[in-house]
């Protein structure tokens, strides 16, 4: 199956061949218009197996014939599983990782238990690719909105315009297996760059396990256009409206040129014990230090501080008292 | 037969049913208070330029010139392919069945303007018995009609497909409104002789463009069954819409296109109009606005044909009543229709309101 290789007539989407219609503005295709007959023609549905003609059968959803039991199937609308097809590959390999784990658990400060990093033991590191949508695309943005710039009696005055968005390598995850915080932390690691097609992978890390699309493309679709809006709205309010606040946003977009790309990202996921629990980080597949996690503080050292912060807060109030 | 059967005359003075009537009343109050409040008559208004014109712009709209000659097509006349006889295909059908033999075959006519190609199907997935059933308990909810049509079964169940356009655009507005932002302030008060808090709204003129898809329009294309009593049995699920082929009409009757294109453009014009005010006026900024006029552009505009499924259900009850039409989707099963309500029931209802207000007034005076 190839992928795009046609444009919307109308707002210049990439759609496939399969789509009869455009996602993003639902233009028809031009894959569905048939093609104009010149001269009137009847057509009878002829049966292959014994000829009788062929009617329409609302319980089998197809054409059947009435004699033979035999069905012509319909054309069925495919909507296949999302898959990845670009992947990052790893820079970061099984040592690395676990290095970088243990220089991570060192550096994390004196309210962790001393022997954090020599009482940690590396239960399981798995390599693994999480997936994702990178976008492109271009938005003309209606917007109103009430902001506090020229407000007079009111805190706020109405104010609106239309602005030109572009989008570039925009990712909208698709994981379930991490976490929105995880992946806000990994992002800036990667190298969009370095991603190459399956055959041509060149990989620091066998089997790494690749996660899956769990939506299929029309889900993928209306899960994109809703990203291009929450990132139109936060754009909007970063740059675009006057004024220092601003409520009752109102956007209306008109998409164009939206092309997704299917990336899988490589990750580390580590976890390790510490004292019989359990504890989940995971590391960028390219970039060592950047990692995010879980580590336990120390109880014992928090109480010291707070003890010894109340201790002298004590001894300063009885010394104020004994000198008044 | 068919034919005959479509054209069953609604019987006059009745009450359009309550879902209908309302959607219709809704819309045509938009519509009206768009017309008022639009500062340019011509709702076409000015053309706004777009930044960039989006391509195909031509093949979007290029069929919109249509020559009016072309409604007016002589019935076809050919021999069944399967036994030699002589049918007679009128021009508002697709499908035909042999009268001797039986056999079903589609026709398929050279594209015009105003009966273009169908592009798209929707599959019947409720079928006959199904649709019988939607009916029947559609009927016996209706409990102001009288009790012979709540008891009532079709006498006549077809499943039709029905032609409609399928339209979108782009829709470019330009608009104004005055828009209220509240505040509160201090005032003194001359009775109390102290400062009390009052909450005012100041009213500020905005101004502003607005641009979005207007999409999954749908619309008839059949003088047969009127807009308002298709937009009773929406919504129709467009993830079921399938690229054309004579198999999925293939023994069914399926009707030709009967509405000029520009007719059926008009109203999908009307229609993007008010949802568009529909939207200008969620869009508003402020705690409240008023005064919103508004003129919208529509540009890129496509539509194309689909096949819906339909059952057209006939329905006689009692002696000597016109028997009535109702549609039933042949997707969602979704019943609509207009019902006559019966003046008895009411006479009857509102006669024991009476009598109990009227006991009760006696009852009072003897006490």
């Amino acid at each position: 199956m190839r992928d795009t290789v046609l444009r919307c007539d109308r707002c210049d989407s990439a759609i496939t061949v399969d789509d009869l219609r455009c996602p993003i503005c639902n233009l028809t295709s031009s894959v569905a218009l048939g093609e104009d007959r010149p001269e009137t023609a009847v057509e009878i549905l002829r049966c292959s197996g014994c000829g009788a003609a062929m009617t329409y059968d609302v319980g089998r959803r197809a054409a059947s014939c009435a004699f033979c039991g035999s069905v012509l199937e319909l054309e069925q609308t495919k909507d296949p599983p999302e898959e990845a097809r670009l992947l990052l590959p790893f820079t970061v390999d099984r040592d690395r990782a676990s290095t970088a784990l243990g220089n991570w658990l060192g550096s994390l400060g004196w309210f962790r238990p001393g022997d954090l990093t020599s009482g940690a033991r590396l239960e399981t590191m798995q390599p693994l690719r999480w997936v994702g949508w990178v976008f492109d695309a271009r938005a003309t943005v209606s917007w109103a909105a009430d902001t506090d710039q020229d407000s007079h009696r009111s805190d706020w005055a109405p104010h609106a315009g239309q602005t030109e968005l572009d989008y570039d390598d925009v990712v909208v995850p698709a994981t379930r297996g991490l976490t929105r915080e995880e992946i806000a932390h990994l992002l800036p690691s990667y190298d969009l760059g370095s991603a190459a097609a399956v055959a041509d992978l060149v990989d620091l890390v066998d089997h790494a396990t690749l996660e899956r699309f769990d939506v299929p493309r029309s889900t993928a679709r209306a899960r994109l256009v809703k990203a291009v809006e929450l990132v139109a709205r936060r754009r909007l309010e970063e740059r675009h409206l006057p004024g220092r606040r601003s409520r009752n946003l109102k956007t209306a977009t008109v998409l164009r040129r939206l092309e997704a790309r299917r990336f899988a990202f490589p990750v580390w996921v580590l976890a390790y014990r510490y004292k019989n629990r359990l504890y989940r980080t995971v590391l960028s597949g390219q970039d060592e230090s950047c990692l995010k996690g879980e580590a336990p503080y120390s109880a014992f050292r928090i109480a010291a501080v707070l003890a010894g912060g109340a201790a002298g807060l004590i001894i300063l109030l009885v010394l104020l008292g004994l000198l008044l | 037969m068919a034919l005959g059967f479509w054209k069953i005359p609604l019987p006059p003075g009745i009450a359009v049913n309550e879902k209908g009537s309302e959607f219709q009343g809704s819309r045509l109050q938009n519509v009206n208070t768009w017309v008022s409040g639009s500062l340019s008559a011509s709702v076409s208004g000015t053309p706004i330029p777009l930044t960039s014109t989006p391509k195909g712009s031509s093949r979007c709209f290029s069929s919109c010139r249509v020559d009016y000659d072309t409604m007016t097509v002589a019935p076809l006349e050919l021999s069944c392919r399967s036994c030699g006889a002589k049918l007679v295909v009128e021009p508002t059908h697709r499908t035909t069945r042999c009268p001797y033999c039986d056999t079903p075959s589609v026709i398929d006519r050279p594209a015009t303007a105003d009966r273009p190609d169908p592009v798209f199907a929707i599959c019947f997935t409720i079928d006959g018995d199904q649709a019988r059933s939607f009916l029947r308990s559609y009927l016996s909810r209706r409990h102001w009609a009288p009790k012979a049509l709540r008891q009532a079964t079709a006498e006549r169940v077809e499943g039709v497909y029905l032609p409609a356009y399928l339209y979108s655009a782009v829709a470019h507005s330009r608009y104004r409104a005055s828009i209220g932002e509240n505040y509160t302030t201090t005032e003194f008060d001359a009775k109390r002789k102290s400062m009390r808090r009052v909450s005012k709204t100041e009213f500020r003129t905005l101004e502003g463009s607005h641009r979005c898809y207007v999409d999954d329009l749908v619309v008839t294309a059949s003088e047969g069954i009127p807009n308002i009593e298709l937009e009773a049995i929406e919504p129709f699920d467009l993830t079921g819409l399938r690229r054309f082929a004579p198999a999925m009409v293939s023994g069914w009757t399926s009707e030709e296109p009967s509405l000029s294109r520009n007719a059926s453009l008009e109203f999908a014009r009307q229609e993007t109009r008010a949802d568009v005010a529909r939207r200008l006026r969620a869009f508003m900024p402020g705690d409240s606005h008023h005064g919103l006029q508004s003129s919208t552009t529509l540009t890129d505009e496509a539509m194309d044909l689909v096949l819906l499924p339909v059952w057209v259900c006939a329905v006689r009850w009692g002696e000597g009543n016109e028997p009535i039409r109702l549609l039933v989707s042949g997707q969602s099963g979704r019943v609509a229709g207009e019902v006559p309500i019966s003046w008895a029931k009411i006479a009857a209802v509102v006669g024991a309101g009476l009598a109990l207000i009227g006991l009760a007034v006696i009852l009072g005076a003897l006490l």
